[in-house]
């Protein structure tokens, strides 16, 4: 009986049936890789951005989308408002809203909070597969098999897709690898399907991620190098044509972009070589219809008035405004000693530092070395789409070691490109494992030898000039394997270890081996939400702003949107002003509450006191913080101190007498006096005060969070100070 | 009409005899020597050399060790975000090696090599390789103490 031949599994099924086993393998490692801090803790939401993402979302599932694009909100930037609807990139809240929906209509009610936790893990799942078929486009499938692999574990992306990270990059870098995707393939094809698709995909992009600029130059940079080095068909003419005219329109549908791509230096480049690609186009065409002297001719004349005209037009678009330069966060890219000089607050956001070799190699490991490895696969046969991976490796490797928070975008192309070079290297030594040394050189009588030219049919010739061919491709094959190994290890030690922690619940291990858990975020935010009237007004660091609207509820001066300098200026002049003169500022924002983070009791170091000098640096850097000083909270001997020998008018701040109120008094460790600072190492210099414009509200368990209550007006007019 | 006007105002003014050329010497420069070119500013990117520029730290730290004497200190240690000058250079160098490594393994892969320089690429190739790696993991035990302990 033939069964057995409906079940045997040709070569082809089985290729498809193992790379399908691979990517699944590969799709479930991304997202259970992704689950350690939500076994660790709970299901719960991490950090500061994604709380404002998460309030957004459940705005949208309940008002539904027209509120949601013309909400105003009135609880955060007190007195000034937010409008929300046209300052927000959508793509993450509605596709969070779009599954939640989806997932109720099939009778599987999961809460949006859950939602919003595991949407990033879900999505990597998703990236994984994107990487491996545009692996699989620019280089062959195994090398396709291997970027997927590379990109479930990659420590540079899982720092910002762990399940609870609700932020856009979870979605965008899904988006921007399907937008390079579809871009490769209309490149390749000529098609204007794909292009479209193209374009499809940059919406979607656009909608999820401001860091969409570097896609719309990136695709221009790209068919400009293709002009430069004579690659220019009509493929590529179909393919940029399609996608930046149908692109840019679908982008400007989003409302917090507008108008930009006409505008703005920063898409002004794509325009620009939307004109060079017509230019192009129609040179080639007029140099096939027209004779060579007369086209020599035309040309010249061409060149230099267009090109009078075009620089004519960009000075004066410049000059007079109409075209904005490049706007400060980008602009820091190009310069990156900018914003250290002008604008404290892109200088102080931890994640805007630049990159030192030990975040390269912390986020990467095996593909730092692999890197160069696969840039020489791909300069080696140079066509269209390597080139794309080429100039995309390199540009954002720089952009890369300007700013931290950029490794995400390095991330990718760095999986492909190790990829490439790891498939290249192991290829090529996989065929040595064939090949057996079966003959010895046969010798005949002394003085003659066998002639070896005809060799037995089933025998292969020993390549003489490569000895221990089938051990030498052993050993490097072994040893690849033995890298790849160590790469997952490492990846998955990074992950445990340095970017599962939820930051709004800390945990530390006591001395006997048991483990604390400080929950005194919520704590107070809770406090604040069950026993605050509802209008209510907070002020606090704007560090904490999308946490207090999130979970208290509770209206707020400044928030991390930090779109209104002064603001926070002002917030910050209150911090570090007297208590006289920061009743008069709290007064006039009709501040309820002040809330502080302190870390002197348990040693949390990321507290408002070690923030304090950033405070300083922007109150300062408003007309009306004139009067604040950076040096005056220094000792005289230029240091940053809080003991008895800091300066007074530090230790006089409302800060300082807000952290540390009641201090004085308590033991923090053991062999130290009272009031003992434990994360500036140092006793504190004035412990015994009392506050005449605050009322203290709340101190959580452990001292991490105080809340503070403003006291009203004195009765009979009398100053409070 | 025009034309009147335009006559005499070339009767004053001469038209430049412009011949703009491209240099000969302007050529498309070959793949591999981009490549070269790409390779040095790899090794200066992931030196962070940017972090050096903005952020300017001192090229090695200083300890005070029992006798009072100031000893050296080549690694920023306990932070990841933080680096001296030269280990970011020796550390970018292990990188960039390691790469070039690779790619020494795979030229002496070709078909017809004389065997001695066969051997020799090999040889060499594996070094680059296998030094490269333990060295940058021995270095980052330096940094981070606790590196794939706990």
């Amino acid at each position: 009986m033939p069964k057995v031949a409906y079940f045997r599994v040709t070569p082809e099924r089985q290729q498809i049936l193992l790379k399908g086993l691979v990517l699944s393998i590969c799709c479930v490692l991304a997202f259970c890789v992704r689950l350690f801090s939500v076994l660790r803790f709970e299901s719960v939401i991490h950090e500061f951005d994604p709380y404002f993402n998460y309030r957004t979302t459940k705005f949208l599932t309940e008002e539904g989308f027209y509120s949601f694009h013309n909400w105003f909100d009135d609880a955060a930037w007190y007195p000034l408002g937010r409008i929300i609807g046209g300052t927000i990139y959508p793509g993450l809240m509605v596709t969070a809203a779009t599954i939640y929906k989806f997932l109720h209509f099939i009778n599987i009610p999961i809460d949006i909070r859950n939602m919003c936790v595991f949407l990033a893990p879900l999505f990597s799942s998703l990236t994984t597969i994107v990487t491996y078929l545009l692996t699989k486009e620019l280089s062959n499938s195994s090398a396709g098999l291997l970027a997927a692999a590379f990109i479930a574990v990659v420590p540079g992306y899982i720092s910002r897709s762990v399940a609870g990270s609700y932020d856009n990059e979870g979605i965008a870098i899904f988006c921007m690898l399907l937008t390079y995707y579809f871009w490769i393939k209309s490149v390749k094809s000529g098609n204007v399907f794909w292009s479209v698709l193209c374009s499809i995909a940059y919406f979607y992009m656009v909608s999820s991620w401001g860091g969409y600029v570097f896609l719309i130059n990136l695709i221009p940079i790209h068919v400009l190098f293709c002009i430069i080095t004579g690659r220019f068909s009509h493929r590529i003419y179909v393919a940029y044509t399609t996608v930046y005219c149908v692109g840019t329109i679908l982008s400007m549908q989003i409302s917090f972009v507008g108008f930009q791509p006409v505008q703005t230096s920063e898409h002004m480049g794509a325009l620009g070589v939307f004109g060079l690609c017509q230019i192009v186009s129609f040179v080639a065409f007029l140099r096939k219809k027209l004779s060579a002297a007369n086209f020599a001719i035309l040309w010249q004349t061409m060149l230099y008035l267009i090109g009078g005209v075009v620089i004519a037009a960009v000075l004066v678009l410049t000059v007079s405004g109409k075209i904005a330069p490049w706007t400060g966060r980008f602009y820091s890219l190009l310069d990156p000693s900018y914003a250290k000089n002008n604008i404290p607050i892109i200088a102080s956001v931890s994640e805007h530092q630049p990159t030192t070799w030990s975040s390269f190699y912390f986020d990467l490991h095996m593909l730092v070395f692999m890197f160069p490895v696969g840039l020489y696969v791909c300069f080696k046969d140079i066509n269209d789409h390597n080139m794309f991976i080429i100039l995309y490796g390199v540009t954002s490797m720089y952009f890369a070691a300007v700013m931290v928070r950029l490794m995400l975008v390095l991330a990718p192309v760095m999986c492909i490109l190790g990829a490439i070079g790891t498939n290249h290297v192991l290829t090529s030594y996989m065929k040595n494992l064939d090949s057996v040394q079966v003959v010895k050189e046969k010798k005949g009588p002394k003085g003659s030898k066998v002639d070896n030219t005809y060799p037995a049919k089933n025998e292969v010739v020993a390549d003489q000039t490569y000895p221990l061919k089938n051990v030498v491709a052993i050993g490097v094959v072994l040893g690849l394997t033995l890298f790849l190994g160590l790469f997952a290890t490492h990846s998955i030690w990074v992950t445990a270890e340095a970017y599962s922690s939820p930051s709004i619940v800390l945990s530390a291990r006591s001395g006997d081996g048991g483990r604390i858990i400080f929950d005194d975020f919520r704590e107070a935010y809770y406090w604040l939400r069950q026993n605050t009237p509802e209008d209510a007004k907070i002020m606090s660091w704007w560090d904490y702003g999308y946490q207090i609207t999130a979970m208290a509820n509770r209206t707020i001066i400044v928030d991390n949107n930090t779109w209104n300098n002064t603001h926070i200026s002002r917030v910050g002049q209150a911090m570090a002003s007297t208590e006289e003169h920061a009743y008069e500022i709290m007064r006039e924002l009709d501040v309820d509450y002040v809330l502080v983070i302190f870390g002197g009791m348990t040693g949390y170091s990321s507290d408002d006191i070690n923030k304090f000098l950033w405070m300083v640096r922007i109150g300062g850097s408003t007309d009306r913080g004139a009067h604040i000083k950076e040096t005056d909270y220094y000792t005289p001997t230029g240091e940053f101190r809080v003991d008895s020998e800091g300066s007074p008018t530090l230790q006089n701040c409302m800060m300082y007498k807000m952290c540390y109120y009641r201090f004085g008094q308590v033991y923090t460790e053991q062999n130290q006096p009272t009031g003992y600072d434990r994360v500036r190492n140092a006793e504190i210099g004035n412990k015994d005060f009392e506050l005449d414009v605050l009322d203290e509200a709340y101190t959580t368990e452990h001292w991490i969070v105080r809340i503070y209550k403003v006291k009203d007006l004195d009765n009979r007019g009398n100053p409070r100070t | 009409m025009a034309d009147c006007v335009y006559r005499s105002l070339f009767n004053v003014l001469e038209c430049p005899n412009l011949k703009l050329k491209k240099p000969s010497w302007f050529r498309q420069p070959s793949a591999m020597a981009v490549f070269a070119c790409v390779l040095v500013s790899y090794f200066i990117v992931t030196a962070g050399v940017i972090y050096d520029m903005i952020v300017e730290p001192p090229s090695v730290g200083q300890t005070v060790d029992e006798k009072g004497h100031a000893k050296p200190v080549a690694f920023l240690a306990y932070r990841v975000n933080g680096q001296y000058i030269m280990e970011g250079l020796a550390s970018s160098f292990l990188f960039s090696l390691g790469g070039l490594g690779f790619i020494v393994l795979d030229k002496s892969n070709a078909p017809s090599i004389p065997k001695l320089n066969r051997s020799l690429l090999m040889f060499i190739g594996s070094l680059m390789v296998v030094v490269s790696f333990c060295m940058a993991r021995v270095f980052m035990r330096m940094k981070l103490p606790g590196y794939l302990l706990s």
